[in-house]
């Protein structure tokens, strides 16, 4: 599986005197079983990128391939990719419209002609992957609660079991709780599933725990596509971008000024606390001797 | 589909008759509507025109805008026509079948497409010249005699206006939705009309629920803000009557006198 | 002197079941005291459902309390001849910046308050002029609201309380729709307000960053207020606040990690920088 763009630009009212372009020559693969982060500010494009990796927009230039196939090639079936590469908008809980959660669930899988029995277990094994239990499958979708609202939209997506995974700023407007549920979920889903994840946001904090690779994008070129260690080295860039490097980074940065000889790359709370230990053990020996 | 309706679109300009007072323009536009229907004989839509084309002219928006707005209205215009042309009675000039057509359907058509064409296009020069906000509150102004007979104008204007806020953000909203389920391998393209009035499902209850959502939101950020109807309320851009507007006045009501006057000596 | 005072207020949303019969209420407010002094900026942090926009909506009465009191500025929101000044006085900003706007020029939408309770035409303008160069958004007077970014239609908002010349804006979630860009100026803005011009913020929030610079936070669990304090007394207690589905900075976390590992720490830790000079301490004392 690999869905690659090449040198996608996209313009808006193109042909016209206003034209704007809001992607400038991207490039960027994805395969299998990857974990990645979309990181830019608002305006970066980052929006309309995601869009043409499920053919919503057509590039104005460059072409967007599903296993080497050109998806605007004359009959290629767009319908059936956008179930292998599933997008969930912001605020996605806004599409609901059933009249029970599990027929809401059962709009995207019936969309790609499956039977209804397959839909349905679909819809529930997707909504099981999402945590929504099954006392509420007939339940309104409209009686949830906001979270509840939005595992069930992104079940949605899951039914039609896509290969790639794209999720446009998933945890926006939830509380922490709520955002930890379903980044939890989200990472939970990739690794069970080795479906390929993209998380779109504009938070480094968010991502830093979870992707294996970031892509920052700036202006509608791709600025970085790394490992996230490798993007989070570029501090003074990632501002000039207006976005930031995680807190912890930037404290190991800080102690690395003061003289410690802490880790920078060290991502997570537990890495950070381990690489602080070990210098100031450092030291204390150093003065025992 | 929504790019080309031109009419209730304002054009920005500096010109004379943007800068006219709402009321003026309104009160204009409804004598014109009404010298369109008492005007009998082409020989007095000649004044008619030259009156619309002068103004069009002062409004310095451009003639190809104008006939954009007339566009989208082209099918009702020719099924209005073709009723005039095949059910005016009078001297059958072809018949087949149970059709006749006469030398006075083929006059009432021709004088029923200019007649629709001026009104038309006098209409959406009052839209494309007056800013929203101006229009609802040359309405409240202008018709605030109606209180008197329990209409309430200030809530119909306050009502419009904020229609016409929010039309933007349901259109945006609109495409959001229309593209989440195509996400989710939604069709609104293809298939005969039934399975295209199906497909709008997904479409329009999400829509609709997302309106009564921001409905409820507005009415509560307003009540927050002291709103409480009309009572008391006061203008940060009252509406003032300057000179040319009793110019406008004055030519208008010329206008009128002169049309009447050829209806009269049935000209 | 205090600008609210809310007192033992108990509140249900009142629903029916099915055959029509009220429901056993539950309490969104259940005995709930906060109050705020002139230009203090307090924040109420609270995950969704913890009954903080509906502790909100009672300072303006919008809603009012079914047991207990508040009182604005002195008023009680349970007389109804108070409504309107009650309204002026405490100012409220909403979470969705689209669903509060009214006009569409930016001047006209902060004209509406003032418009509303009836303040003369000359005076609209100077208030309005002040209160969007308070916001820093006198530039975009003439735009359509709709063509502004989250960020800027909040602090247009902002800006539409301002010239009703509040004592108090309480804001509901104001950022919780914005990108870091729009949150960063719009608390800005609000602390600008504050230390300048002495208004009091009431700021709700489940995004704990945005409260570090308040004066007091209240944190709100099940309609109940469960601890309150200064921000560094707050987030000393790392294992409450996750327990109340809140979060900490992730510096407070790392120093809470560090002290469980049994380095000496302050409690309270908020920024990169304190963490640094404590630990530059602990150095010397390893040293030593």
């Amino acid at each position: 599986m690999e869905l690659r763009a090449e040198n996608i630009v996209y313009e808006y009212d193109a042909g016209t005197g206003y034209a704007k372009r809001a992607l400038d020559g991207i490039d960027l693969t994805i395969r299998e079983d990857e974990f990645i982060g979309l990181i830019g500010h608002t305006g970066s494009g980052k929006s309309t990128l995601i869009q043409h990796l499920n053919g919503l927009l057509k590039a104005t230039e460059g072409r967007v391939l599903w296993n080497g196939r050109d998806i605007y090639s004359q009959g290629f079936y767009r319908r059936e990719f956008r179930g292998h590469v599933g997008l969930v908008f912001q605020y996605p809980e806004y599409q609901l419209f059933e009249t029970t959660v599990l027929k809401d669930v059962c709009f995207g899988p019936k969309n790609l002609g499956l039977s209804d029995e397959e839909a349905e277990s679909r819809a529930k094994e997707a909504l099981a992957m999402t945590g929504i239990s099954e006392k509420n499958y007939e339940t309104s979708p409209f009686e949830l609660s906001g979270g509840q609202k939005r595992r069930v939209a992104i079940a949605g997506v899951l039914a039609m079991r896509p290969e790639i995974l794209i999720l446009d700023e998933p945890t926006a407007g939830l509380d922490p709780g709520g955002r930890d549920e379903i980044l939890g979920s989200v990472a939970r889903i990739q690794k069970e599933t080795g479906s390929s994840v993209v998380l779109v946001s504009h938070s480094m904090d968010d991502v830093a725990e979870y992707v294996k690779r970031i892509v920052v994008i700036d202006k509608g070129h791709i600025a970085f596509d790394d490992k996230p260690v490798r993007v989070f080295s570029h501090i003074e860039e990632l501002e000039s971008m207006g976005l930031s490097a995680p807190q912890i980074t930037y404290v190991m940065h800080e102690l690395r000024k003061a003289g410690f000889d802490a880790d920078t790359n060290a991502l997570t709370i537990k890495e950070a606390a381990d690489s602080i230990l070990s210098c100031l053990n450092i030291k204390i020996h150093g003065s025992a001797d | 589909m929504f790019k080309d309706i031109t009419l209730g679109q304002f054009y920005p300009a500096d010109s004379v008759i943007h800068r006219l007072d709402p009321r003026v323009k309104l009160a204009g536009t409804l004598i014109y509507i009404i010298t369109l229907f008492i005007g009998k004989s082409f020989f007095m839509y000649i004044p008619a025109g030259v009156f619309l084309v002068s103004v069009i002219i002062l409004s310095k928006v451009p003639p190809s805008f104008v006939i954009r707005g007339v566009k989208p209205i082209i099918p009702l215009i020719i099924i209005s026509a073709v009723f005039n042309l095949i059910l005016t009675p009078g001297n059958a000039l072809v018949s087949f079948w149970i059709i006749n057509i006469t030398s006075e359907g083929i006059y009432m058509a021709i004088f029923m497409i200019v007649r629709l064409l001026f009104l038309i296009t006098g209409a959406s020069i009052l839209t494309l010249t007056t800013t929203p906000t101006k229009l609802t509150d040359g309405i409240e102004k202008g018709l605030r005699f109606l209180t008197v007979f329990k209409v309430p104008v200030h809530e119909i204007a306050m009502m419009m206006s904020i229609a016409l806020r929010f039309i933007p953000i349901l259109v945006e909203e609109t495409d959001k939705i229309k593209k989440a389920q195509m996400a989710r391998g939604a069709d609104f393209e293809s298939g005969n009309i039934i399975k295209r009035a199906k497909a709008m499902i997904p479409l329009l209850v999400p829509l609709f629920v997302s309106a009564f959502r921001r409905a409820g939101d507005l009415a509560m950020a307003m009540e927050a803000r002291c709103y409480h109807g009309s009572e008391g309320r006061s203008r940060m851009k009252p509406l003032v009557y300057a000179r040319r507007d009793f110019i406008a006045y004055s030519i208008i009501l010329g206008y009128l006198a002169l049309m009447i006057v050829l209806r009269v000596f049935g000209i | 002197m205090s600008i609210v005072e809310a007192k033992n207020v108990k509140y249900a949303y009142k629903s029916k079941d099915e055959d029509g019969k009220e429901k056993e209420p539950v309490f969104a407010l259940d005995d709930v005291s906060i109050d705020a002094l002139e230009g203090e900026f307090i924040a109420i942090l609270g995950h969704n459902g913890s009954g903080k926009s509906t502790f909100a909506k009672q300072l303006n009465a919008l809603l009012v309390p079914d047991e207990g009191t508040v009182f604005i500025a002195g008023m009680d929101t349970s007389e109804d001849e108070h409504t309107l000044e009650i309204r002026k006085t405490a100012g409220m900003v909403f979470q969705n910046p689209d669903n509060q706007m009214v006009a569409s020029v930016v001047e006209e939408e902060v004209g509406f308050g003032p418009e509303n309770i009836g303040v003369p035409t000359d005076e609209i303008w100077e208030r309005v002029e002040n209160a969007l160069n308070a916001v820093g958004m006198y530039a975009y007077r003439e735009s359509n609201p709709s063509r502004l970014s989250g960020g800027q239609k909040q602090r247009v908002a902002i800006a539409g309380i301002l010239a009703m010349l509040p004592k108090c804006i309480v804001l509901d979630e104001p950022t919780a729709m914005l990108d870091p860009k729009g949150r960063r100026d719009v608390l800005e803005v609000l602390h600008r307000l504050c230390d300048e011009q002495g208004v009091t913020i009431i700021l709700i929030t489940h995004n704990m960053e945005e409260v570090i610079g308040a004066d007091r936070i209240f944190v709100m669990d099940k309609g109940k207020v469960v601890i309150s304090g200064t921000p560094a007394e707050i987030f000393s207690n790392v294992e409450e606040m996750q327990r109340l589905r809140l979060d900490v900075p992730e510096v407070t976390k790392l120093a809470h990690e560090l002290k469980n590992r049994g380095i000496k720490l302050r409690d309270g830790i908020l920024t990169a920088q304190e963490l640094v000079e404590e630990l530059k301490g602990c150095n010397i004392i390893a040293q030593q």
